[in-house]
């Protein structure tokens, strides 16, 4: 079983996969900081060029706290076949929620195998999140918050608006970086 | 009368004779002597008088005692004189004062002085009458610290004549005031210069303080017949004026004239020929340098072309860069039009593949039962699921064909949302590669333009540096300058400013010449009848004065004196001083007798001799000498001559005792 805890880090997780951008350049700081190999400034290079990031940008809106979006709708559909669960914790009872969740069913599991081996053109998703998990891993949520309020697109957009991306900046960063490694 | 009546004829005929001589019409000759101040005179002078009547002075002198003391000792000295021989003498002793006396009087004469430093300073008051033509004068001064400051009076009027302050001032009031009163004429002269032909000679003048050292006879001028000095022919001058001889002057200015028109004409004809040379020069440079500037010319492109070079450069520049910026506009009109485009197709490509992720998920979801509700996580119980068979949703039971026919539609029908996107998706990927074409074509005008501006701008900045465009100008306006230079340099004007120079002088050399050469001969004819009396009577008052070996002298016009005696030539410089002594009182007392009878000589009539018998005179010969003296005097009424000796004893049968001022033995005069 897999799980994901705090919707918090759910929804940093989400914003990273939707924004190529914003995702090449967490690689491109894990590398600069030496928590990821220098050959994984190719995944970055990956990401923000060879895998059609253009198809694959879902602009997130500017909430409170961030980038975020009401998760209710999108996982009633992993949900209601029984492929994930999510758990509240806590005590019962608490009056608000403290926390929730998201755990993946083995029924989950094998679905996504089954999506995976049927429909090709989804597997981008399946490596997408790969590279995530790559690069955030150890990362706790306050860190990637931090990480992703350092972006002044990030920072500056004001609530209700569509975050902004930085293509341009994170393409110039990493030719840059790919240069300096011997890698471009 | 006579011969003033004859001056005039005599002066046009010796103009004519220069015009003759010299080649130039008669008033370009009297222009040139007028230029150079060239005066044709015949007219004879008046003889004038000097006469000294008394000589009156006081002072304190310093006398040394005993040791390092000195002691202010007053003097006073007072003379009065008339014509004939006068004498100051002492007994054998030198420092008696006697050439002090005389000094003195010469100081208020001349205005210059000869005194002895020390005298001077000890002098307080000199006081010397004089008469000049019978005018009684006074030279009355004050003197401090050896300063004259004083005035020269007319003694029947009280008139001031002159006031005079200092050396100097006294010097130069006393020349032009006795110049003016003798009829004398300041003498020019000229001595070559040192720096050579071509430099102007050094002019001055004769004046007074030179005609007065005449009037003195001592030992330091023995060298010369007369005077005391050589400079400036200043002999042949006294000689002249001794005589009176007519032209001298005349001579005198033109010779000086002469010099210094000859000192320009060899300083212009050396410049001529120095001009002539360096033109030489220059043409020859000037000549090469025109030669270097065709054959840099012959070499540069054609002017011509070179100029429309740059100017059709200039022309096809602005039309290129014209072009650069509309093709530039083209390209990013054609940029901004692809872009828009591009993004269009970007959004749509996305969509498209948002929905066929869609479409493919959804079938796949489409395929799991229901287990929970996802809202409250209820399982979904077995009657639910049978619902679904008649077409109710197991979870909230809504009509489920609907959704199924939705869904169908979306499988079966080929004009899906889907569908159309993707055939807009088509169109627009049409629309952006013929953007993509025409931004590429649009790409390629405008580096064509901008090359061919870069190119055209590249040739206007080498058009414009080449030695085509700037240099041809350049090397153009050097060669014109150059023939310009050459021809004037070859042409007929080239010898002009030479000439220009040298001819007039050349005119005023030859009439100076030839007014010299005129003047002179007047004036030898003229002086050479007086000359042989003199001679004459120098060979005998020489014998009487103990030269008894003289047998005959020759006086040159140029006031040299050659003596014949003991068989032997001698000239008057390789005798002994004794001899020269006696020879300069001779000849001088000779001319002085010569200009009296004659009535022209212009000699004052006034000789100072101091000793006399200082030069191996014996005591008969001095006797001899001052016996003529006043045998003269006594012929000469107005003469008058002063005798300073220390040989008292032997004169003092001679000089009748009124007119004789003897120290006492030992004794000085003042």
């Amino acid at each position: 079983m897999r799980v994901i805890q705090a919707e918090r880090k759910l929804q940093k997780l989400d914003f990273l996969v939707r924004n190529p951008d914003y995702l090449a350049d967490l690689i491109l700081d894990a590398c600069a900081a030496g928590r990821l190999q220098k050959e994984r400034l190719l995944d970055a290079k990956a990401v923000l060029s060879e895998r059609e990031p253009d198809l694959h940008t879902y602009r997130m809106l500017r909430n409170k706290h961030g980038a975020y979006e009401p998760l209710n709708n999108a996982l009633a559909v992993l949900r209601h076949p029984g492929l994930i669960q999510i758990v509240r914790a806590g005590l019962s009872s608490d009056v608000q929620v403290r926390r929730r969740d998201y755990y993946l069913l083995e029924a989950g599991q094998e679905f996504a195998a089954k999506l995976r081996a049927e429909i090709p053109v989804l597997a981008w998703y399946d490596q997408q999140v790969l590279y995530v998990r790559t690069a955030t891993e150890g990362m706790s949520t306050e860190e990637l918050k931090a990480l992703q309020y350092g972006h002044a697109e990030y920072a500056g957009t004001p609530k209700g608006q569509m975050i902004a991306g930085i293509s341009e900046r994170v393409r110039a960063r990493l030719a840059e970086a790919l240069e300096r490694e011997g890698l471009g | 009368m006579s011969q003033e009546q004859a001056g005039p004829s005599q002066v046009e005929l010796w103009l004519a004779e220069v015009a003759q001589k010299s080649g130039q019409a008669l008033p370009e000759v009297r222009k040139i002597l007028a230029e150079h101040h060239v005066r044709p005179q015949t007219a004879l002078p008046h003889p004038h008088r000097l006469l000294v009547t008394s000589v009156a002075f006081k002072g304190i002198k310093l006398v040394p005692g005993d040791g390092d003391e000195v002691t202010d000792e007053a003097f006073t000295f007072s003379w009065e004189l008339g014509p004939g021989l006068w004498c100051l003498a002492s007994l054998g002793k030198n420092e008696a004062g006697k050439s002090s006396v005389l000094e003195i009087i010469l100081w208020c004469l001349r205005g210059r002085s000869g005194l002895q430093r020390d005298v001077r300073h000890w002098l307080r008051n000199v006081r010397v009458g004089f008469k000049l033509d019978d005018e009684p004068l006074v030279v009355d001064m004050a003197i401090q610290e050896g300063l004259p400051d004083g005035r020269v009076i007319s003694e029947e009027t009280g008139t001031i004549l002159l006031e005079f302050k200092g050396l100097a001032d006294f010097e130069q009031a006393m020349d032009a005031f006795m110049l003016q009163r003798l009829g004398l004429e300041p003498l020019r002269t000229a001595q070559k210069a040192p720096g050579g032909d071509t430099e102007p000679p050094i002019t001055g003048e004769l004046s007074w303080p030179s005609y007065a050292s005449a009037l003195h006879i001592n030992g330091k001028g023995l060298g010369n017949l007369l005077g005391n000095d050589s400079k400036h022919g200043l002999p042949t001058r006294l000689l002249e004026l001794f005589l009176g001889a007519p032209w001298a002057p005349t001579k005198v200015d033109a010779a000086v004239a002469l010099k210094i028109v000859n000192a320009e004409l060899s300083a212009a004809r050396k410049r001529a020929v120095g001009d002539a040379t360096a033109r030489k020069a220059q043409l020859e440079e000037l000549s090469r340098r025109l030669k270097d500037a065709r054959e840099r010319l012959a070499e540069l492109p054609e002017v011509s072309r070179a100029a429309e070079n740059v100017q059709d450069v200039f022309g096809r520049l602005t039309t290129a860069t014209n072009e650069a910026v509309r093709a530039q506009e083209a390209l990013v009109s054609a940029r901004t039009e692809h872009n828009a485009l591009e993004a269009q197709r970007l959004e749509l490509a996305a969509a498209v593949h948002t929905a066929e992720e869609a479409a493919l998920a959804h079938a796949f979801f489409h395929t799991l039962m229901p287990t929970v509700c996802p809202r409250c996580d209820t399982p979904v119980a077995k009657a639910r699921w049978e619902q679904e068979r008649e077409g109710h949703c197991s979870l909230c039971a809504s009509d489920l064909h609907d959704a199924a026919q939705d869904g169908g539609q979306d499988e079966e029908d080929s004009s899906t949302p889907g569908e159309e996107l993707r055939q807009m998706l088509t169109q627009v990927q049409a629309a952006v590669d013929s953007a993509a074409s025409e931004l590429s074509r649009a790409q390629r005008v405008a580096a064509e333009a901008s090359t061919a501006r870069e190119r055209v701008a590249e040739q206007l900045q080498e058009a414009l540096q080449s030695p085509g465009a700037a240099s041809r100008r350049e090397v153009e306006l050097a060669v014109a300058r150059l023939e310009g230079a050459v021809e004037e340099r070859s042409g007929r004007f080239a010898d002009m400013d030479a000439s220009v120079d040298v001819q007039p002088l050349e005119r005023a050399a030859a009439v100076l010449d030839a007014a010299e050469k005129l003047a002179m001969s007047r004036r030898t004819e003229a002086l050479k009848k007086i000359l042989a009396d003199v001679e004459e009577d120098i060979v005998a008052m020489g014998r009487e004065l103990g030269l008894d070996m003289l047998k005959e002298v020759k006086l040159g016009g140029n006031a040299s004196l050659t003596v014949w005696k003991g068989g032997q030539k001698h000239s008057y410089g390789s005798l002994t001083e004794g001899e020269q002594l006696r020879l300069k009182i001779v000849t001088t007392i000779a001319l002085l007798r010569h200009g009296h009878r004659s009535g022209v000589g212009r000699y004052p009539g006034l000789l100072f001799i101091d000793s006399p018998g200082a030069e191996e005179v014996d005591a008969g010969d001095l006797r001899h000498m001052l016996q003529d003296l006043v045998t003269l005097t006594e012929m000469v009424p107005q003469l008058q001559v002063i005798v300073a000796t220390a040989r008292g004893g032997d004169v003092q049968e001679v000089v009748r005792p009124d007119h004789m001022r003897l120290a006492a033995d030992g004794q000085r005069l003042w």
